[in-house]
């Protein structure tokens, strides 16, 4: 384990002695907040019409959960697809352009530590890209100033959902990474496989029986919406550890593979 | 162009026919044994074949290839043990409302009134197609009732939703 944080220490300090990951921390910021600002809107707006038109049972029923945060963890989930290939790109495929992998070879570092070290560097990139959201639900918290503000748990449980998407996206990235020398081939094939598993559910409708359940099941955005809206579902919770257990496996693998070949 | 290189095309299209014979079958005809579906797999797999054999000589022989067919049996019985363990966790499905006034949560009377159910209950809906949050949110409310009561079963067919629709 002391080889792995020593890998993912160094990760980290090439993130950040890289442009790649400020600009995704931009990009993931001024998106995320242009959807914070329009959901901002739209409670505004709702609330002062239920307000005009006297509908008291209306505006108690409106909350930040349900207008605002259920929204934003679902955009912020798929803003992730997009942010995820570029934050992952590099972590293998770079090693293996610059041969500089064949070094960590012959130091007494296993592949699992390599996989590991890479990975945790990846969810602390992750972390800190998730970190930068939480003004948004303590901005609305120090508006509000009263006990009908922001439902904490439910938030927590949002980011929950979050960091678990993103931590299963970062499995398939690492993956797709230690497959290939090309960075930009590794983004490429990283952001299609998840744009699929974003897309696939749109075609749920088009199925019936159990061919509907099981694509409803494999889209993974579907699996973050329990968590957006408060409630913790098992299956939700497995299906993302699933994909980071068969990510990290086949990671292993495929570094392990290229000590063979 | 070189043999190598028309194999990787080959390898490439045979890969998208394949996903492609996937998606006819489970979307489109709904059946494995259609003409179609047969067609795309024997493409595909002919695609790839082609790609295996013009391409031989960068696969790994020896001990190499040993690995590679022990890494694929592993990786086979991960990918069915995962399957396992979340068919079962969505058969026996467990859930916690965290919301402060717990939303999500049937009442006890509720419960009680489901438990007393002796018929199975049918539910029919009439609403618009193109009204997806709706449509899953209704699933989500008999998802909930089903776990509690097994008098109440749901089953959702597109063509009773489009005679909806129309209605």
């Amino acid at each position: 384990m002391k080889n792995a944080i020593a890998i993912a220490k160094k990760e980290l300090n090439i993130y950040f002695a890289t442009p790649i990951a400020y600009v995704m921390f931009t990009l993931f910021v001024v998106i995320g907040s242009y959807f914070f600002l329009r959901l901002l809107g739209a409670y505004e707006q709702a609330s002062l019409m239920y307000m005009r038109f006297n509908a008291g049972e209306m505006a108690n029923r409106l909350n930040f959960q349900d207008a605002i945060f259920r929204n934003l963890f679902g955009n912020l989930g798929v803003i992730l697809i997009f942010v995820v290939p570029f934050l992952t790109m590099r972590l293998v495929a770079e090693e293996k352009r610059q041969k500089t992998i064949e070094l960590l070879y012959t130091t007494p570092v296993t592949p699992g530590e390599i996989v590991w070290g890479k990975y945790l560097a990846a969810l602390a990139i992750l972390v800190f890209a998730l970190a930068l959201t939480f003004t948004y639900p303590l901005l609305v918290q120090l508006v509000a100033k009263d006990a009908n503000g922001v439902e904490w748990r439910s938030v927590l449980l949002g980011y929950l959902g979050l960091f678990l998407m993103g931590a299963a996206y970062m499995a398939i990235g690492l993956f797709i990474s230690s497959l290939t020398e090309s960075q930009v081939v590794a983004a490429l094939i990283t952001f299609v496989i998840l744009l699929m598993t974003w897309i696939i559910g749109w075609t749920a409708s088009e199925a019936e029986g159990w061919v509907r359940d099981f694509v409803t099941y494999l889209a993974s955005v579907s699996h973050l919406d329990s968590f957006s809206k408060g409630t913790l579902e098992l299956k939700d919770v497995v299906y993302f550890l699933s994909i980071i257990t068969l990510g990290l496996f086949a990671t292993n693998r495929a570094v392990e593979a290229h000590r063979w070949s | 162009m070189s043999l190598k290189n028309w194999g990787r095309i080959a390898g490439l299209f045979g890969v998208v026919v394949l996903f492609s014979a996937v998606f006819n079958w489970l979307f489109v005809t709904g059946s494995i044994a259609s003409a179609g579906v047969i067609a795309r797999f024997a493409v595909g797999a002919a695609g790839i074949a082609f790609w295996l054999v013009s391409n031989r000589g960068e696969r790994p022989l020896g001990r190499g290839a040993f690995y590679g067919a022990v890494s694929a049996v592993s990786a086979l019985v991960l990918v069915a043990a995962l399957a396992g363990i979340n068919y079962i966790v969505v058969k026996k499905a467990k859930s916690w409302d965290l919301t402060k006034d717990r939303i999500f949560t049937l009442s006890d009377q509720t419960i009680g009134v489901l438990k007393g159910l002796k018929e199975p209950v049918t539910v029919q809906a009439f609403f618009s197609g193109s009204e997806p949050s709706t449509w899953s949110w209704i699933r989500g409310c008999a998802s909930t009732k089903r776990r509690r009561t097994s008098s109440a079963s749901s089953s959702w067919t597109r063509s009773s939703i489009r005679a909806a629709s129309r209605t």
